[in-house]
């Protein structure tokens, strides 16, 4: 079907386009995730990767066929998977997007970009074998929920032969978004992180002190 | 454990990431401006530490040389006076 293959080489031409570093962040968006959030922000920059996250995604948009491209225009993704117990608003709940998002990306892998690598996060080392037990062979990185630990996990997924960045490197990233944080929310009228604009704003922010303090 | 992935992609600049996200060119700059400022004083803290760093270490090698009272001879280079 020539519509499908166009479609097919449309998107492998985005790909390409963006392959040159980008790393889909599947993250609980909560208030209690604010540093990990941050931390992940200043790591996956570190490596020279632009993080990319459903928090991209305009309201009109469908949501779904977003998280389906942003996926696929991604070369790897990391996929945190500590928020597992019933959150505080009523009805309380647990959430199931970050497992959900880790289902589709495992399905994409192995249908349409293979060459997608994916990595998974934890907080709790042996929890993974009972929330989801589907995934037993695949060894989660622990962070044990510390920024610090976020550092330590990153630097065990990624290898880099040039610009290897450090764990001291990855701190000062994060101490430069930590001071910037606060304009950039005023600058985008938000309350927390979990915006496009301070998103987008931060992984900019993060990309620069890379750039600058990774050498 | 599992096996780490090997990046070979080239390092993202500033100007990359914003295209990819979809960030104006002047937000960009200004975001540029505002970081690299908070960067130097990072930089400029790191050179100063290592410069002590040096300084103290050529300290101490000089007092642990002060407190020796006499060097160490072998048997050759005491025969040879």
């Amino acid at each position: 079907m020539p519509a499908r293959r166009a479609t097919q080489q449309k998107r492998k031409t985005q790909r390409q386009a963006t392959s040159r570093a980008s790393v889909f962040l599947n993250i609980p968006y909560d208030a209690a995730f604010e540093n990990l959030l941050l931390a992940y922000i200043a790591a996956i920059s570190a490596f020279g990767f632009t993080p990319r996250a459903t928090l991209e995604i305009p309201s009109h948009q469908s949501r779904l066929d977003r998280i389906l491209s942003l996926i696929e225009e991604s070369e790897y993704s990391v996929h945190d998977l500590s928020r597992v117990q019933l959150d505080r608003s009523r009805p309380r709940t647990p959430r199931f997007n970050m497992p959900f998002e880790l289902g589709l990306t495992i399905a994409l892998q192995r249908t349409a970009i293979i060459d997608h690598k994916w990595a998974i996060c934890e907080s709790r080392s042996r929890r993974i074998n009972k929330s989801l037990s589907d995934l037993d062979g695949v060894d989660p990185y622990i962070h044990g929920g510390t920024i610090q630990g976020v550092f330590r996990e990153l630097c065990n997924v990624f290898v880099r032969s040039r610009r290897q960045p450090t764990v001291l490197q990855m701190n000062q990233i994060y101490r430069v978004l930590r001071e910037k944080f606060k304009s950039i929310l005023r600058g985008a009228g938000a309350r927390d992180p979990y915006n496009a604009r301070v998103f987008k704003d931060l992984c900019i922010a993060a990309s620069v002190a890379a750039d600058e303090l990774v050498i | 454990m599992a096996q780490p992935i090997k990046v070979t992609n080239r390092f993202a600049t500033p100007y990359d990431t914003a295209e990819v996200l979809g960030v104006s060119r002047s937000r960009t700059n200004r975001l540029i401006r505002e970081v690299r400022q908070l960067t130097d004083r990072i930089l400029q803290k790191t050179r100063a530490k290592k410069e002590d760093l040096a300084g103290t270490s050529k300290k101490y090698n000089g007092r642990n040389a002060g407190t020796k009272s006499h060097t160490t001879k072998t048997k050759n280079s005491k025969a040879s006076h």
